[in-house]
């Protein structure tokens, strides 16, 4: 590349640079900073310099505790179970014919339509089917000759209903990944297999699997990292309740700054859930990359 | 080698860039003529019409003055937020719609002028109590509004009579709770939901302003803002009494504590309406539906209404306070402001004056409307961390409908929003 080439090339990338760095590394170094100070949300100027005290102030509450176990349990659910049915959808319906590609049609509908509307739409589902009510699964339930369940009120049941909607939401995403990750293992693979006696579930374990290892740690990775940032769902279908069972690190943050009025803490919580995100993400792809090399 | 195409899309661009850029430059002299910002929160199309047509009758009349007022709308529910970021970087209008118990946090934050100066006795004494209530924060006036609200309990009168029940019209005959829990008894037979208290509303504040006066009325209290105490205050015996007598209506099957029908009483099927005035319209043309309204239950020997509605102040950004006052007095103002905007959303007039306006205000229920914010009626608490106020109160409400032990709600409840407060003063 000469000093021209080299000039158009930085040209080029420089729109994408300008972006990342107004909306991206801006504002997370605005957050870091602020994270440092006392600050309220409507404050002009920054306050002053309080140190770790906003750090010290999130880690002691024990509603931001509350809010990161509820996160953790919906990820520790969420991803293993979006990512095996993924998977088992990708291969179910990886083929050609219009039955498969109405199936994948269907599974995948639900990514494109808005998370806000969906929630709303299943927290109907939810209701209870009594007099006023209306709730569908309740209605199937009744109709079975089986006790209605409280579903969103109660705080053992919430959050693993938010599980399931979400997963039915997010897998249809996943699912077309590991499509095109399948499409990628030749055929010539599994006709082998099968000329010496390998059967379906062997093909499955021995070509399928580690043909599509890096799309699975990336998969993985993806759903863990949507999975940490929950909000719209609780936030719509609960509002974090009942009994604060399903309120979760992205509302604390949001409540931290909006109804607390304390941007110092809400950046403080903010910055925790960055690094621990990260280190997350890291570490799964450090662990992900090590599994691979073995096999 | 550089293509010629590529220089020439660069260039325009930079061009298109640049004329951009210049064009979001706002020129706000426009020919010597004073512009007056308002923000008011997008209310039901008729309230925005109408809101519409005082600006432009304010317009028109300040024409030859060449003071103008330009108004946006903004959602109702994003409104605070909005407002809360225009202020931190300095954007605020000069003249901003503000929902009653936020006034509190929003002078605590300096976000708002006060508008004494421009208010004489006289005036003030026009304005209902609760209203001047409402816009003051640590003793000055802040804020004024067109209109308040009024909290009553509608009741389906074939129901009421079914079951032999005569409710009070007046303030001072209101139920006490055993006489109201025995007539939802005695009414239970005759509908299916004996008492509608609309948890599906999905705003924290309904709660707050629904539920605040059986607390007051047992002589508890939300937060006591002198000594910046909620722990002991919101979980101190009155409340959780108050409140586990309200949790009564929900274990005794009278109301539910998750519903999706947000008027049962228009449709027939509620016998009781825990509700405000904006729902008398809709029970007015509901077909074959017959009703009268009683004044809130009373849980102990204090008599309390609830009160509060959006109302109109100052910002802090504003350059102009003088040109901006005028604005409001117009909001305000009976004929100009309070009449066209009544007229469209059903609210209770604010001022005494402006009564004659309306003679609908002889006959009930807006009779009663009117007695109780003359007489009775208490705003939500003014306090910095009213936000969090709320939000925690009424979670803990939720929780307490669905059966949660009261005393642990209001607690947990109780030590968050003193976190928030104790933060707010360091030291403390």
């Amino acid at each position: 590349m000469n000093r021209r080439e080299k000039l158009i090339a930085l040209l080029f990338i420089l729109p994408a640079c300008v972006l990342i760095g107004v909306f991206v590394f801006g504002p997370a170094l605005a957050m870091s900073r602020t994270s440092l100070h006392r600050q309220g949300l409507t404050d002009q100027h920054v306050g002053g310099y309080c140190g770790a005290a906003n750090y010290e102030a999130v880690w002691a509450d024990p509603d931001f505790r509350r809010a990161a176990r509820n996160t953790a349990y919906f990820t520790v659910l969420v991803v293993p179970l979006q990512t095996v049915l993924a998977l088992l959808l990708a291969v179910w319906t990886n083929g050609p014919g219009w039955s498969l590609r109405t199936l994948r049609l269907a599974v995948f509908i639900p990514t494109a339509i808005s998370l806000t509307v969906l929630s709303v739409l299943w927290k109907l589902l939810y209701e209870p089917s009594g007099a006023a009510g209306a709730g569908l699964f309740n209605g199937l339930l009744t109709s079975l000759g089986l006790p209605d369940q409280p579903f969103l009120t109660s705080p053992r049941q919430a959050m693993l209903c938010i599980v399931v909607m979400s997963v039915w939401q997010g897998v249809g995403f996943q699912m077309m990944i590991f499509l095109s990750g399948l499409q990628t293992i030749p055929d010539e693979l599994y006709e082998a297999a099968s000329l010496d006696g390998a059967r379906c579930w062997q093909r499955f374990r021995y070509i399928t699997l580690p043909g599509i290892a890096p799309i699975t740690a990336l998969v993985a990775m993806i759903t863990t990292i949507f999975a940490l940032k929950l909000f719209v769902q609780p936030y719509l279908m609960t509002g974090g309740g009942p009994e604060g069972s399903t309120i979760s690190v992205v509302q604390y943050i949001y409540e931290a700054a909006f109804f607390r009025r304390d941007l110092g803490l809400a950046c403080a919580a903010g910055a925790i859930f960055f690094v621990v995100v990260t280190a997350i993400a890291v570490t799964q792809r450090r662990l992900l990359r090590a599994t691979e090399a073995i096999q | 080698m550089i293509n010629p195409d590529y220089r020439r899309s660069c260039f325009a661009l930079a061009v298109i860039a640049t004329v951009g850029w210049a064009g979001c430059e706002r020129t706000q002299d426009g020919g010597n003529v004073q512009l007056v910002t308002v923000w008011a929160h997008q209310g039901q199309e008729l309230e925005n019409a109408a809101m519409r047509e005082i600006i432009a009758a304010f317009n028109q009349a300040h024409k030859q003055e060449k003071l103008q007022v330009e108004i946006s709308f903004f959602p109702d529910r994003q409104y605070a937020d909005k407002v809360s970021i225009a202020s931190a970087s300095a954007r605020l209008p000069d003249v901003l719609d503000i929902d009653g118990p936020h006034v509190g946090p929003w002078a605590a934050e300096g976000l708002l002028h006060p508008i004494d100066e421009f208010v004489s006795d006289e005036l003030r004494a026009d304005f209902l109590p609760s209203i001047i209530q409402q816009g003051t924060f640590a003793g000055r006036l802040y804020a004024l509004g067109a209109f308040d609200s009024a909290l009553v309990v509608y009741y389906n009168r074939d129901m009421i009579e079914a079951a032999g029940l005569q409710p009070p019209e007046r303030v001072q005959d209101a139920w006490s709770w055993d006489q109201f829990l025995d007539a939802l008894q005695r009414v239970k037979a005759h509908a299916a939901i004996p008492l509608s208290l609309h948890m599906d509303e999905q705003s924290d504040e309904w709660l707050t302003y629904a539920f605040s006066p059986l607390i007051w009325s047992n002589g508890g209290q939300l937060i006591d803002t002198e000594n910046q105490r909620v722990v002991g205050i919101l979980d101190s015996p009155p409340v959780v009494q108050a409140l586990g007598r309200w949790q009564e209506l929900f274990k005794s099957g009278f109301a539910e504590a998750t519903t999706t029908n947000p008027n049962p009483f228009a449709a027939g099927l509620a016998a009781f309406d825990w509700t405000g005035h904006w729902m008398l319209p809709s029970f007015e043309v509901a077909e074959g539906l017959r009703f009268g309204a009683m004044p809130l239950p009373q849980l102990g020997d204090n008599l309390v209404c609830a009160s509060g509605s959006w109302c109109w102040g100052i910002s802090r950004d504003c350059r102009d306070k003088a040109a901006a006052w005028k604005v409001l007095a117009w909001l305000v103002d009976p004929e100009h402001g309070i009449k066209p905007i009544v007229e469209a959303n059903g609210a209770v007039p604010s001022r005494r004056s402006a009564f004659r306006l309306f003679p609908e205000y002889g006959q009930m229920p807006r009779r009663l409307f009117r007695e109780q914010l003359e007489t009775a009626a208490r705003a939500r608490p003014r306090t910095p961390v009213y936000f969090s106020l709320t939000s925690e109160f009424a979670r803990a409400m939720r929780d307490i409908a669905l059966g949660a032990d009261v005393q642990t709600a209001l607690t947990k409840a109780a030590h968050t929003v003193q976190r928030a407060l104790d933060r707010q003063q360091p030291g403390k």
